[in-house]
């Protein structure tokens, strides 16, 4: 946390909640995006999409790995946009492509890390 | 076993690595990459694009439409179809001037179809807000069918004209369905077909979206398709057609063709899991590769050679392989085994036709083409029997695998003729 911006915090909580279909105040900080949140690898890939519009920034596939809870992706986007020395506006509204995940935040037997076929 | 006898005899292929079956199975076996950087988007900037590399054809002239009426008019992807399906003609020395043509079907694998045009006419429309202006073949060119119509306009086949579509695997569908219909009786000869050419500005944005292709070799494309290496990052997106000329036994040896080999199994399943995802265990591929072989009348033991699906994604390769090990056990270490998309990358609808061919060149000749860039073998799906050297050795029975988006399987079966 400690070199992230609040208004970028902010920032990623709703792009994940917005993704996730569920209330930004529910997701924690510790939340694995794989066995919390419940999502694939292919859900994974499209939640990084949505922050690569939201942050107007490109992800390479070698970074997915850092990226394993909802605080690996605030601190994985501070430090990018650190670089990049200024932190986009908010998104304007841009539509959501396709929420996914309806799952429980618990207990999902289901979840994979499997990549593509 | 049901119904007829079901043989392969004529075989046509557009490739990266090859237009015409000499010159393909000469590049196969001396392991030649057809994988380049990316020409074919034109002047569509590549700066964006993840990956840059992809296996293309060059030097394709397109049929000339003085022969078949139509085959100017429909996407590159129907046309490598037709050039591979009059070469496979050719090759079965079939006189169509004196078939029955009502006993001839088409059964065309596609995945994308004719993605050139689509988005060549979507852009007109959006761009120009004018929907006059989109052009009259659009649709007869955008519909999967359009390779299986013109093939079957061209060949005058007047028999089932079927085209089937499941993602990667769509040609090994279409050849297993393909010997369905003869098998049932429906037809004589099926000329069964895989064709794909979708390296388009949006199709392959798609594919780079979907973190599936590999991007760690964009400077060395040779290098980028590389299935069961420890190195693998990804798929590498192809183009091009395969054909092969199914025929029944007794039709075949009523007019002396010449026999490359018997297809004598076939089997499809779902996994019911995931649109992209393979079940982990592959417990599917495995029941799969046993129902193929069962339809066959052959057991796990008879087989000599398998052409992987292995598209070189981290987990696709694995398993496959886990589903190699629980079918064949240790037989498993004594297959030949090689990936044809190291050759030539993944040419979706057109794979597993490619696959098949290479199979059936195979069980001919008793060579195995290498697996090019195999160079340091990943414990987790390494085989004894994989090799990027080219290999040779007495091959009765050739299993070939594919897989699908969708969560789909098929899996055909190969015996030699002597």
């Amino acid at each position: 946390m400690k070199s992230t911006s609040a208004p970028l915090q902010h920032q990623v909580y709703q792009t994940l909640g917005k993704y996730l279909r569920m209330d930004p105040a529910r997701l924690r900080p510790e939340d694995s995006l794989r066995d919390d949140l419940g999502l694939d690898s292919l859900q994974t890939i499209e939640l990084v999409y949505e922050v690569e519009s939201a942050f107007d920034l490109q992800i390479p596939d070698e970074d997915f790995g850092r990226m394993q809870t909802v605080q690996d992706v605030v601190t994985y986007l501070g430090e990018r946009t650190a670089k990049l020395k200024t932190v986009p506006p908010p998104p304007q509204g841009k539509p959501i492509t396709q929420p996914v995940s309806n799952k429980p935040r618990k207990g999902n037997s289901r979840v994979t890390k499997r990549k593509i076929s | 076993m049901l119904g007829a006898r079901v043989v392969v005899t004529g075989l046509g292929i557009v490739s990266p690595i090859g237009i015409g079956i000499p010159s393909f199975w000469q590049a196969a076996l001396k392991g030649v990459s057809g994988i380049s950087a990316i020409q074919t988007l034109g002047d569509f900037p590549l700066d964006f694009y993840r990956s840059k590399v992809a296996g293309q054809v060059f030097d394709f002239s397109p049929p000339d439409p003085g022969e078949d009426k139509f085959s100017s008019r429909v996407d590159r992807y129907a046309q490598f179809a037709l050039t591979a399906a009059r070469e496979a003609i050719r090759d079965s020395q079939l006189d169509l001037q004196k078939e029955p043509l009502e006993r001839m079907g088409i059964a065309a694998g596609v995945g994308m179809g004719g993605m050139m045009m689509g988005e060549r006419e979507l852009t007109n429309l959006y761009d120009s807000r004018k929907p006059q202006r989109v052009h009259p073949n659009f649709i007869p060119t955008i519909t999967l069918n359009s390779a299986s119509g013109i093939l079957s306009l061209a060949l005058g086949a007047k028999g089932p004209n079927t085209t089937i579509s499941t993602a990667c695997s769509s040609s090994i569908h279409a050849i297993g369905q393909g010997m369905q219909m003869i098998r049932q009786g429906q037809a004589d000869v099926v000329v069964a077909a895989g064709a794909d050419a979708s390296i388009t500005p949006l199709v392959f944005a798609g594919f780079c979206s979907l973190r599936a292709l590999s991007t760690k070799y964009n400077a060395c494309p040779s290098k980028a398709s590389r299935p069961f290496d420890r190195g693998r990052d990804g798929f590498v997106m192809g183009e091009g057609a395969g054909v092969l000329i199914l025929e029944s036994l007794r039709h075949a040896t009523r007019r002396k063709a010449k026999i490359y080999a018997e297809l004598v199994g076939y089997a499809a399943t779902s996994e019911a899991y995931h649109m992209v995802i393979p079940r982990e265990d592959g417990s599917d591929i495995a029941r799969t590769m046993r129902l193929a072989l069962k339809d066959a009348g052959l057991a796990p033991k008879q087989v000599d050679y398998v052409n992987a699906h292995a598209t070189a994604t981290m987990v696709g390769d694995e398993v496959e392989v886990k589903g190699l090990r629980t079918v064949f056990g240790r037989r498993a270490d004594k297959l030949f085994v090689n990936a044809t998309k190291s050759l030539v990358g993944h040419t979706l609808g057109a794979a597993g036709a490619i696959g098949t061919i290479a199979s059936v060149l195979s069980l001919q000749t008793g060579m195995i083409h290498p697996t090019v860039n195999y160079d340091d073998p990943d414990p987790q799906c390494a085989l004894p029997g994989l090799s990027n050297a080219v290999q040779q050795g007495s091959i009765q029975v050739a299993l070939i695998n594919a897989f699908g988006f969708g969560s789909n399987n098929g899996v055909l079966v190969l015996k030699g003729m002597s």
